[in-house]
């Protein structure tokens, strides 16, 4: 058994199959020291139009940090995933694939913009409650927050009842996310929402003052404090799952 | 060792315990309840995701984490190198999707009540209780467990591949345990006595694809002859029942092939004449037959390209690791060899100069021809920066191409190039 230290000469490239393309991977891989393939905890993806609709789509079956591992992707793949992704039962129309690849083909590419500079975010004072509704929400929940066919209950109305139920519940809906079955205006849903902990503090509470304000016919549920970017950032660091959030539906 | 497997598993039907009974012992019944089919989701703020424990009970929170979903589990190689067998709380997990509450848990689970299909082409289709496998002559077979998808990461030298990007910590070395396929078949009266057509066997399990999905169920479809060769119906695993988390209560194992194929939660085996067109057998888990250029498309067929069934020859330097720092003098280099070939590893060379000089190293096989084979040779490397090789060859003459982009393929899968660590020596 021990024949260690018998010399072996052998030709080293040898693989008669190879390409020319192949030798010359085989010289870079030479010349490369290899980086280590377990990625540190995700900073989530790069700021881009589009990026809430990756965030919406992708979460439902995978953590963001596995679609930011696969940044780097030559775009026929990632067109490819997208194919694949839809097989494997993803919903997106036409326009929402089309939003998924540009995004992805330009941020998780093959040569993605530089970052911007840390620091370069918008400042608290300037955030939209529309607009961040625009960007997170509409896809599931519609621009009017009337819902969509059977898998999305509305917001418009429901939110502001929830909010008056238990005004600490919407936080966690938006921060965790929310999973299993509930009953809205007489609809039965049973569905999954990814979480949205990447808005900012003052994001979720503008978003939530927007949504909490709308009314549902004429009902009204009266005046209400808004919701302050403190108070959601005491809903943060619970570790919650989306059954737990369920389970403090008021 | 088989015959405590058996009463391990005799102990778990025989004490009258129901499915629920074993997963309120294991204190995972808040999960089984809370979770239909729902992905445990992300919760922890800033950190993205959960710790490997709270995917799957019982798992280290040392393995890295790369879906917290359905359970996608990695082992750190300087971990999954202490252990000849590897045990269950560090091994590799990887679930499309997962069987809930059974595959939340390192528990076994009881056999009684737990039906298995077989039909197809064959004479007479026929359904059975799995708490007939203990009772037949038990089979052990070590073998490496071994993702098809392991590796991939190293892809991206060339062009990065789609999916999960996996180091080289989506393997283990496993001792299963149960009943030959072909003996479960011999009790048969009537036989099941498939048609002389049938050339394949699809195995599903009792996973299912998220409510409402539309998602297609996941089989793969094995040939025929490897199955009736190799396969056992595991209800073990290192001695204990075979854990929920890796398929229990029966997982379909066909020693020397890739994970992906040994199907957890065995629920159905049908004979086939021709291979599923199911999306998990084309076009994904396969490979093109020809090699094609890294980041060119391919449209995969039946003719042009092979499901992930046997494993490649491989080789794994476990120490050093790459980038470790080591004191001058004799370096001992070690690591595990295998392949998915009957006759498993003839030889590991290992080359500490870039391939011009390779030596064969010690190679030691003490878990058959399936299970991996260590190897160790000692070098001497001069002072600085050192790239050391390792290269596996099978009795056929089957060896790592040194290029392992050679079989560069979109989805990544079957990585088998020639290993290298790099080494600093002070």
């Amino acid at each position: 058994m021990e024949t260690s230290g018998r010399f072996f000469p052998g030709p080293f490239f040898c693989v008669p199959a190879m390409t020319r393309l192949h030798r010359a991977s085989v010289l870079l891989v030479f010349t490369l020291i290899v980086t280590p393939a377990v990625s540190p905890a995700s900073e989530g993806l790069p700021e881009g139009p589009g990026v809430n609709l990756v965030y919406a789509k992708c979460q439902q079956c995978h953590p963001i940090s596995y679609v930011v591992d696969s940044a780097g992707l030559p775009d026929f793949l990632w067109q490819d995933t997208l194919v694949l992704m839809k097989q494997l039962g993803m919903k997106v129309s036409e326009e929402e694939e089309q939003s998924l690849y540009t995004y992805l083909t330009t941020y998780l590419g093959v040569n993605p913009p530089p970052k911007a500079p840390a620091g370069d975010t918008q400042p608290a004072a300037q955030v939209d409650g529309a607009s961040v509704y625009a960007g997170a929400c509409t896809v599931c929940h519609g621009a009017d927050g009337k819902g969509a066919s059977e898998a999305f209950p509305p917001l418009a109305g429901h939110a502001a009842e929830l909010a008056a139920a238990d005004r600490a519940y919407l936080p966690l809906v938006v921060i965790y996310g929310l999973s299993g079955d509930i009953d809205v205006a007489g609809k039965h849903f049973n569905g999954v929402m990814p979480p949205w902990e990447h808005l900012s503090n003052e994001e979720i509470a503008a978003v939530l003052n927007l949504v909490t304000d709308w009314q549902a016919g004429d009902a009204s549920t009266g005046e209400r404090q808004p919701y302050t970017a403190s108070e959601i950032e005491r809903s943060r660091g619970l570790e919650l799952t989306g059954p737990q959030v369920r389970e403090r539906r008021p | 060792m088989t015959d405590s497997i058996a009463r391990a598993v005799a102990q778990l039907f025989d004490s009258k315990m129901t499915r629920r009974d074993v997963f309120r012992v294991a204190g995972l019944t808040a999960v089984a309840s809370a979770s239909n089919f729902s992905p445990l989701v992300r919760s922890v703020y800033a950190q993205d995701k959960l710790a490997a424990s709270k995917v799957i009970a019982g798992k280290s929170d040392a393995l890295i984490v790369h879906n917290d979903r359905t359970g996608v589990l990695e082992t750190p190689l300087n971990l999954l190198r202490e252990h000849q067998i590897t045990p269950p709380d560090i091994l590799y997990v990887r679930n499309n999707q997962i069987k809930e509450p059974e595959g939340r848990t390192l528990d076994g689970v009881a056999l009684q009540g737990w039906t298995i299909e077989l039909g197809g082409t064959v004479a007479f289709p026929r359904t059975i209780d799995a708490s007939m496998l203990a009772g037949l002559p038990q089979t052990e077979v070590t073998m490496v467990l071994q993702c098809s998808g392991n590796g991939r990461s190293f892809f991206a030298r060339t062009v990065k591949t789609r999916g999960t990007q996996w180091a080289h910590g989506g393997m283990g070395n496993v001792t299963f345990s149960g009943p030959k396929l072909v003996d479960v078949l011999a009790t048969f009266d009537p036989p099941l006595n498939p048609r002389p057509e049938v050339r394949y066997v699809t195995a599903e399990g009792a996973d299912m694809p998220p409510e409402g999905s539309k998602r297609p169920d996941f089989e793969h479809s094995l040939p025929l002859q490897d199955v009736m060769d190799r396969a056992i119906l595991a209800i073990g695993m290192n001695g204990a029942p075979l854990p929920g988390a890796h398929g229990g209560p029966v997982r379909l194992v066909v020693p020397g092939y890739y994970g992906t194929m040994n199907i957890k939660w065995l629920s159905r085996l049908r004979f086939d004449v021709e291979q599923t067109n199911n999306v998990n057998q084309i076009p994904r888990y396969r490979i093109p037959n020809d090699p094609i250029e890294p980041g060119s498309p391919i449209t995969y067929t039946f003719e042009n390209s092979t499901p992930n069934w046997r494993q490649r020859i491989k080789s794994v330097i476990f120490s050093p690791l790459n980038e470790e720092s080591l004191p001058a003098g004799q370096v001992e280099v070690s690591g595990v060899a295998w392949g998915g070939n009957p006759g498993g590893v003839t030889a590991v060379h290992v080359s500490t100069n870039d391939g011009v000089t390779w030596h064969r190293a010690a190679l030691d096989s003490p878990h058959g021809e399936y299970g991996w084979y260590n190897f160790k040779i000692n070098v001497t490397l001069p002072a600085g920066k050192s790239r050391i090789w390792s290269r596996a060859f099978d009795p056929v003459g089957n060896a790592q191409p040194l290029d392992g982009s050679i079989r560069w393929n979109p989805s990544g899968y079957e990585w088998q190039g020639a290993d290298y660590v790099d080494v600093t020596v002070t």
